[in-house]
């Protein structure tokens, strides 16, 4: 069996909060953004990270792409622990690994041609001049903007997001990475454009790339994943095939999240599967399950421990002690 | 969150290149100060040959009223207020200049440096450039006068020394702010050094902000020159517009009646700091879009009558006729 | 929709804004009408750049100085737009008012939220500080807020609790009609499920008219009874809500549905190619023509009418006939 691309080990990502507390001090509040996160993500595969605002998703991938330290565990890029490393070491690592932001508005610098934030990447790796040319257009064209000629010397505000959103992707594919990291790339974009995009980064598996994709939009991520996996308060809860888990799923979290999507047929009247409830202090995290608070069959032994992912059979795992209804 | 239209308009994103020159050219707050400061300029660079007599030619009447041969009179010594005027004009300009590009250079180094890299660096820059803000700039420069001597050089490192603070203050705010945007974090997390960072995105974006904040820190080193050379301290070799009020003081114009020989020198500063303010302050709120408060205006909407009720298929001709 | 035959609510017709920019003229709206009676819900929908802000921007009469309005808002039978600002203040938050997009990051930091929702009406009822009281414990009752909260700050309250309290602003002063610009876009889906309820609830209860704009649809669906789709400043179709969603006469409105995601739906998720056009060239024939996967050549000519049907219009040369099933 094929040695996964990028694992994610016990990943765990506290940050001090800011003002609080005297420096120096141990014992100073810290923001427990992402507790313990476990991820495999195979050559080939579209993963998504699924959850709303605030559960530690984005914190998960500035962690991979070494923009946020990690306070323990371990991120394991190709068989090599990328957590200890110092900055020299971790340039290759930083041109295997691309991220693509969510704001396609800010992205881009608005003072450079479309020509030189894609070249920009080749330039800081120090790809020989002379290839540049042909990869950059190749790049373009990869992403559907075409003629590339034309584009080339556009700056970002003569583009519309989603052209914005391509050009982000493609000075990200001219460095031929392993791993994708789409950090909610269709958030700001319109509907009618919001499809183009996410398809154009399934296509983007036909050349061998990785796509770790975060989202809070599980109709959107569904569309491409092969696996899901939710996140709730920093920890993930659900994990599994994307059918498997859209199908049967196991945890109540998501149960919420599925039954909280707006049916498009007014007929019938969405009303979310959960208790009316606030998320507990990040600073000072329950003792058992965090979504305790909201569960609608939630019971007093929920509050013991935080429940260890189960595993259901055919790679589907959820963190919950109750049973699975079927 | 919906995205924002495409199309934005050139005002909602200053730091577009090019951008920043069309829009202060179209500011005419900003257009109409440059324009006084580079006439100022220009006759401070011609003074030698345009001042109608030598700076050191003495006559004999003192006092003399504004005539043909002296449109501003002579002063008390003797001298052709005029010729000293233009004279005194190149004084004060240089001294503005440098010594506003010296507080540039260190303000704007300080401030790229303590907001780039932040954390203990920006904590150390910040206590030393706190300390320079709270000292009284005007007792500061007379203390360095006395110490270091009434030279032209040392007043310009002296005010450039005093008013550099503020300038590190307003880089360094702009400089968290632009490293905090997106297209930086892309291209730290391509791998790019910090020095490639800062050469190739921070600077080019906090670079007009600052070049605006050097104009108004000429305004204020044509101030403070004028002050000390008023409190005489300037250097006694050269003329300065704040020498020649001081002069005029000493000698009596006041009690004399000579109005030629206090006012031209006042109202001279004045129209050099208005410019100088005037064209900053364009500038800053053209570059600083937060500094403007146009939105905070009433609103008052126009409406037009209605013009017929149905629709009416609109068919546009012309354009589309087949020959 | 109501037929009843009692006089209506609020009647917007031929609404047109126009802004004065640097470059020329912004044909922002064109011809926008509709009507609506007590309890109606009305949805506008459209992408970005479409004028459904400027639309309810223009109805509360809170434009820039650069824009000029045409064409009428009655509200009952009396013009509020005809004499201006001035005519417009009275009417404003206690006959028409509006939660603003963003409206849950627009608080005062350093008040509390109960004296921020008692400001309105404090300012137009002249109330005491009792009688103000008393009247917030009442409406944060409506909205589902615990009434020891009005004396906490908004960064205590969560993203929804925030809109939450930003609708009780809106209803402080008891409006007839409550005009809501994007209230669920910054939400979770979660939250956005409670909220929506929450709307219907209102309306319900008060007997508030309300238009909600989005450019969710299957959001506004839940909530609203007729929908208005707009494309480049004009409503090109408006229809019943279950109609519009499973039997769409314009192409732009079927594509629009084609283009949303849905978690077990099997049919693949299909983008609009190319963007809307700017709004600043006068448009030549249909807005829609170059996108459009019907087009024919009338459609590049002439801008289509409105074709009114029993139960709604559409403008459209292409229209699908009313009844047949998409």
């Amino acid at each position: 069996m094929n040695a996964p691309l990028l694992e994610l080990v016990d990943l765990t990502v506290n940050y001090p909060l800011r003002g609080a507390g005297i420096p120096g001090r141990s014992g100073r509040p810290v923001v427990h953004a992402v507790e313990g996160v476990s991820l495999t993500l195979d050559p080939g595969q579209i993963v998504a990270l699924v959850g709303e605002s605030g559960c530690g998703k984005s914190t998960v991938a500035r962690a991979i792409v070494g923009l946020q330290p990690a306070t323990s565990g371990q991120v394991i890029f190709d068989g090599t622990d990328l957590t200890g490393l110092r900055a020299g070491a971790l340039r290759p690592y930083r041109r295997a690994i691309q991220l693509v932001h969510q704001d396609p508005y800010d992205a881009l610098d608005p003072r450079m041609t479309v020509r030189a934030i894609v070249e920009e990447g080749l330039r800081i790796h120090r790809v020989p001049r002379g290839d540049r040319d042909a990869i950059v257009h190749g790049a373009l064209e990869r992403v559907g903007l075409t003629p590339a000629d034309w584009v080339l010397g556009r700056f970002p505000h003569e583009l519309s997001g989603g052209q914005r959103q391509r050009v982000a992707i493609a000075s990200a594919i001219a460095l031929t990475p392993r791993l994708l990291v789409a950090d909610e790339p269709v958030s700001m974009l319109d509907v009618s454009v919001r499809a183009s995009v996410l398809g154009l980064i399934e296509d983007l598996r036909r050349d061998g790339l990785a796509v770790l994709l975060i989202t809070h939009d599980l109709a959107g991520a569904v569309t491409l994943a092969d696996r899901i996996a939710v996140m709730y308060f920093g920890r993930i809860v659900e994990e599994g095939p994307v059918g498997e888990v859209m199908d049967f799923p196991a945890h109540p979290y998501t149960r919420a999240l599925l039954s909280a999507i707006p049916s498009p047929d007014p007929a019938v009247r969405t009303v979310p599967d959960v208790v009316p409830g606030e998320l507990p202090d990040a600073v000072h995290p329950p003792a058992g399950c965090a979504f305790t608070s909201r569960c609608p069959v939630a019971e007093p032994r929920c509050g013991e421990h935080v429940p260890p992912l189960r595993e259901l059979g055919s790679g589907h795992r959820a963190a919950c002690v109750l049973p699975v209804p079927r | 969150m919906v995205a924002s239209p495409s199309g934005e308009r050139a005002a909602d994103n200053p730091t577009r290149r090019g951008t920043a020159l069309r829009l202060i050219a179209g500011n005419r707050q900003t257009v109409v100060g440059l324009c006084a400061l580079g006439a100022f300029a220009v006759v401070a660079l011609l003074a030698p040959v345009i001042a109608p007599t030598p700076v050191n030619t003495q006559f004999s009447n003192s006092f003399a009223a504004p005539a043909a041969a002296h449109p501003l009179g002579l002063d008390g010594g003797g001298f052709d207020v005029l010729s000293r005027l233009i004279h005194g004009a190149q004084t004060s300009l240089l001294v503005g200049l440098i010594a506003a590009l010296v507080g540039m250079l260190i303000g704007g180094t300080v401030g790229f440096v303590a907001g780039y890299f932040g954390g203990r660096t920006d904590g150390v820059l910040m206590r030393i450039t706190d300390y320079f803000l709270v000292i009284p700039d005007i007792p500061l420069m007379i203390v360095a006068a006395a110490v270091f001597g009434q030279s032209l050089t040392n007043i310009m490192i002296v005010i450039g020394l005093v008013y550099w603070a503020s300038t590190a203050r307003l880089i360094r705010a702009q400089v968290m702010s632009v490293r905090q945007r997106t297209f930086v974090k892309r291209v730290e997390a391509m791998g790019a050094s910090p020095f490639f960072v800062l050469t190739r995105h921070v600077v080019p974006q906090v670079t007009p902000l600052l070049l605006a904040n050097t104009v108004l820190m000429v305004a204020n080193a044509i101030f403070a020159e004028t002050y000390i050379s008023f409190l005489g301290l300037g250097d006694p070799s050269v003329v300065s517009w704040g020498r020649m009020i001081q002069d005029a003081l000493d000698q009596g114009a006041v009690v004399a009646g000579a109005w030629w020989v206090v006012l031209p020198p006042g109202l001279a500063v004045t129209l050099v700091v208005l410019a100088a303010t005037v064209a900053g302050q364009g500038m800053e709120d053209t570059l600083n879009p937060r500094l403007k408060v146009g939105h905070l205006a009433v609103r008052r909407f126009r409406v037009r009558p209605l013009h017929g009720a149905l629709e009416r298929p609109r068919a546009i001709h012309g354009a589309l006729e087949r020959p | 929709m109501t037929t009843t035959s009692t006089a209506p609510l609020l009647e917007v017709r031929e609404l047109g804004v126009d802004f004065d920019i640097e470059r020329g003229h912004l044909h922002a709206v064109r011809g926008v009408s509709f009507t609506l009676h007590a309890r109606d819900r009305l949805g506008i929908v459209g992408e970005s750049g479409c004028g459904k802000s400027t639309v309810v921007l223009a109805m509360m009469g809170l434009l820039p100085p650069n824009a000029e309005v045409s064409g009428q808002v009655l509200l009952n039978g009396v013009d509020i737009l005809a004499g201006g600002d001035s005519s417009m203040r009275p009417h404003r938050w206690c006959d028409i008012s509006m939660v603003f997009q963003g409206a849950m990051n627009a608080f005062n930091p350093v008040r509390t939220v109960g004296d921020q929702i008692a400001e309105p009406i404090r300012m137009h009822r002249k109330a005491s500080r009792r009688d103000a009281d008393d009247r917030v414990a009442e409406l944060l009752d409506m909205v589902g807020i615990p009434a020891a909260r009005a004396a906490r700050y908004p960064h205590e309250f969560s993203g929804g609790m925030r809109q939450r309290a930003a609708l009780a602003m809106a209803l402080a002063c008891g409006p007839k009609v409550l005009l809501a610009d994007e209230p669920t876009t910054a939400l979770d889906v979660i939250v956005q499920a409670e909220i929506l309820q929450l709307l219907r609830r209102l309306s319900d209860d008060l007997g508030v008219a309300l238009v909600f704009i989005s450019h969710d649809l299957p959001a506004v669906a839940q909530v609203t009874e007729r929908v208005a789709v707009m494309y480049a400043g004009r409503v090109i179709e408006e229809a019943p809500v279950a109609r519009l969603l499973t039997t769409p006469r314009h192409p732009y409105t079927a594509a629009l549905l084609a283009a949303i995601p849905r978690p077990r739906a099997a049919a693949t998720v299909r983008s609009i190619p190319g963007e809307p056009p700017r709004l600043d060239t006068p448009v030549i024939g249909c807005a829609f023509a170059p996108r459009c996967p019907s087009v024919a050549d009338i459609c590049r000519i002439t801008e289509p009418t409105n074709t009114f049907d029993s139960d709604g219009a559409v403008a459209c040369h292409r229209a699908m006939p009313a009844g047949l099933p998409q």
